[in-house]
């Protein structure tokens, strides 16, 4: 075992800090805001370049290697600046799922298309009663004489309002659970699809997706019932331990600028930082970062090493702790700011909604700390 | 001790809620339930409607219009209007400056300014802290110097909450530099048209205007318009805080009505094909917080029903509550905003603050709009007031000597 970043691994990470550093800056961040614009195609273009998208998908699928490991080292860099761009919903989750599925001729070439960053792709997976579930669904597939016809409504489909490709669950007319489940890969011009919504609270991409009668080709049908959901599962495994690891930069961004914003604000003739109960507060906050950061690698340890029950267990572990703590790290990083936390004007408080959004992706704490106590309670019955 | 329910108490609920059945508007009702906060129209429609009744200024003597409730009743009538979705009023003239002006106003003051506030005709706004006088309120250096009949007030205002909809100002200013930190303060009473007056809203974390930085250039106020004496403003400041804090700290209400809604979301919202509630993570979770909020709830009728002791306290209780009560209107906002799953990322804009997009189509359940607002506006509320690092500062040197 080695828990150390290997140097390739360190190179990587550097160079994404040094990208960062160069071009996201807060205020830049707030005129896109202004502007209105979730995604900017031209950044999304330069993550493209910069090999990002790749990364963790194989070679041999037109990737460039590596794993999640590194997926999370540029994410949680993109977490700590603040990125609009949703790295891990739109250059992560789909390449797993696309990359599964490469036997199949449109999925391989989208695949390709999202790494070189001309399609961004959107997954649309999850349902107002999913709550994290894949499987808790109501998305209609019903068969037609060449193909199919889709109606239903998706949640929080992250990049739904720029995609181009969108992957697409639903549940097959007559047919319950695993046995019903379809993945679909559909271009955003069929007709009958329409994107719903605004913008998510930290200003990042996120709409429902409605379906009525959309019709596709049988072509379009990347999957069924255990192939799809044992997939599914594993790229949402997958993109929640990315996230986390966004959750982690965006800890380590609050805990930076609180750091000095107390070391420079006067209060009583005195700095700030003078006082105890802020320096502990502060020494708090950095504990629980270190802490989300071993629980991220404790999710990739079981990514890497266990069954598919274990490996779901310790992510949604991962997922429930990393969130919880994290909302308290960035929510005291306001508080220290007194009012100035809770304006646009000051970067604290957009750690604290990043924190909130991720929260709500994948299934909240209720979903995860389910899925921890059902694993746990099953591996006592089977000692 | 003992806990028989109150006969007399049990029939002014049953006529609080009967008068709220006939008379809170189900328009106002509806927007007072989403969770954005009132803006200025939802203030005024209500306090005027109360005003009518004789019940719009609860905590202020006969002679000044209040209607003679015991502590109890003003309890259980907040409790309903908050159960009941009603609006909130404007704060900063029936909590704040009006118990001021009927404590230490002149009768010329009395009469000019109480009726206003009473029939919801003038909405009052804050202006006390600055951008380097925040916890440390009394460095404050806005500065009101004597010219003649009037005061020239120069400098600073922030986080005046509804900065934009005043009409009238109530602000502390220095009048004496010379004189140590709270001793030079005075307090006016300023009309937010006097030409000087700039209102620049603040944009908050979840997407509002509510808050406002004021400036002052040069703005002439009568002398009239000067609280008591000059250079005495801080006494009258501490008596305005302590009021906030006792009226508003715990926010008992506030909390009995998120948990209302809790429950009320977590039945429909579904898991699978199960009602959220049933889901044992999540309803040990909420148990938890519902525990917490009756021993408040608790504390704040040992409160009203025998004022401060040793038991309850002391004189540390109003902080006690203030910072326990924030912190669990925190995380009740936060499980809120759970309740309601994917929902609970989207931006949903204040149609309070903006009423122009009031009446438009959103995506997402009915009861969407304004968590996700009202989980950002409480994190404020362990700021404003005393920040809860300075209410635990008074707790421990009230109770400790520390």
């Amino acid at each position: 075992m080695e828990l150390q970043l290997s140097d390739e691994q360190k190179l990587i990470l550097e160079s994404a800090q040094r990208y960062a550093t160069e071009e996201y800056t807060f205020d830049k961040r707030r005129k896109r805001v202004a502007e209105g614009v979730t995604i900017d195609r031209a950044a999304w273009s330069q993550l493209a370049e910069l090999g990002w998208f790749g990364i963790g998908v194989p070679e041999a699928a037109g990737g460039f290697g590596a794993s999640t490991i590194e997926n999370t080292l540029i994410a949680e860099t993109l977490g700590k600046a603040q990125a609009l761009e949703p790295y891990t919903m739109c250059g992560v989750f789909p390449a797993r799922l696309l990359t599964a599925f490469r036997q199949n001729e449109a999925a391989q070439a989208a695949l390709e298309n999202l790494i070189s960053g001309e399609a961004l792709v959107a997954v649309a997976w999850s349902e107002a009663i999913s709550r994290g579930d894949p499987l808790a669904i109501e998305t209609k597939a019903s068969r037609t004489a060449d193909g199919w016809v889709l109606s239903g409504r998706k949640t929080l489909v992250v990049g739904g309002d720029a995609a181009d490709l969108f992957l697409v669950t639903a549940l097959e007319d007559g047919k319950n659970g695993t046995e019903g489940l379809r993945l679909f890969l559909i271009g955003k011009s069929v007709a009958g699809l329409s994107p719903e919504g605004d913008k998510l609270i930290d200003w990042t991409s996120g709409v429902d997706l409605v379906l009525q009668d959309v019709k596709v080709d049988q072509s379009t049908l990347l999957a069924s019932g255990e192939d799809a959901l044992a997939v599914l599962s594993s790229s949402l495994d997958e993109t929640a331990v990315v996230l986390c690891a966004e959750a982690v930069g965006a800890m380590e961004g609050a805990i930076e600028v609180t750091s000095q914003y107390i070391r420079d604000r006067h209060q009583y003739g005195v700095s700030l930082s003078s006082f105890q109960v802020l320096q502990h507060r502060m020494a708090d906050m950095v504990m629980d970062m270190v802490l989300a950061r071993s629980a991220v690698m404790c999710a990739l340890q079981a990514l890497a090493n266990a069954g598919p029950a274990e490996r779901s267990a310790k992510v949604a572990g991962c997922k429930a702790f990393v969130t919880r703590i994290g909302k308290w790290a960035t929510s005291q990083g306001i508080q220290l700011h007194g009012g100035y936390g809770i304006t646009e004007e000051y970067s604290v408080g957009q750690f604290y909604k990043r924190l909130l959004v991720i929260d709500s992706f994948l299934g909240r704490q209720d979903f995860q700390l389910e899925r921890y106590t059902k694993w746990m309670i099953s591996g006592l019955s089977a000692t | 001790m003992d806990f028989e329910p109150d006969s007399a108490d049990e029939a002014f609920r049953e006529e609080v809620r009967a008068f709220l059945k006939a008379e809170l508007p189900e328009d106002l009702a509806v927007r007072g339930r989403a969770g954005f906060l009132s803006g200025h129209e939802e203030a005024m429609a209500w306090q005027k409607i109360l005003a009518k009744k004789g019940w719009s200024v609860p905590h202020w003597p006969v002679e000044y219009g209040g209607p003679k409730w015991t502590a109890r009743q003003r309890y259980i009538f907040d409790e309903e209007c908050y159960l009941a979705g009603a609006p909130v009023t404007n704060i900063g003239g029936i909590g704040l400056v009006g118990p001021v002006i009927f404590t230490f106003g002149t009768p010329e003051q009395k009469e000019r300014f109480l009726p206003g506030i009473r029939n919801g005709d003038t909405f009052w706004v804050q202006g006390f802290s600055e951008p380097n006088a925040g916890s440390d309120l009394a460095s404050l250096r806005t500065t009101a110097v004597r010219d003649g009949d009037h005061y020239v007030i120069n400098g600073q205002k922030i986080w005046t909450s509804h900065g934009k909809f005043g009409d009238w100002n109530f602000l502390l200013a220095r009048t004496d530099p010379s004189a140590k930190k709270q001793a030079g303060i005075s307090f006016f009473l300023l009309d937010i048209k006097t030409p000087g007056v700039t209102v620049r809203p603040i944009e908050s974390l979840e997407g509002s205007h509510h808050l406002a930085e004021v400036f002052y250039d040069n703005v002439r106020v009568p002398v009239e318009n000067l609280i008591g004496e000059e250079n005495k403003g801080w006494n009258y400041t501490k008596f305005l805080l302590f009021n906030e804090r006792a009226f508003y700290g715990a926010e008992a209400p506030a909390l009995k009505r998120y948990l209302q809604k809790i429950k009320k979301i977590a039945s429909m919202e579904r898991a699978g094909d199960q009602p959220l509630i049933n889901r044992p993570t999540f309803a040990a979770r909420l148990a938890e917080l519902e525990i917490e909020m009756t021993a408040i709830d608790m504390t704040v009728s040992r409160v009203i029903a025998h004022g401060l002791d040793e038991r309850n306290g002391g004189a540390a209780v109003g902080s006690i509550l203030k910072a326990r009560g924030t912190e669990l209107a925190q995380k009740l906002t936060d499980m809120l905003v759970e309740t309601i799953g994917d929902y609970g990322a989207y931006y949903y804009p204040d149609t309070n603050d903006e009423p122009s997009l009031r009446n438009l189509p959103f995506t997402g359940p009915d009861y969407a709009p304004g968590l996700m607002a009202e989980l950002i506006y409480r994190r404020a509320a362990s700021i404003y007031g005393g920040a809860n690092e300075v209410q635990r500062n008074i707790v421990s040197k009230t109770l400790f000597g520390f």
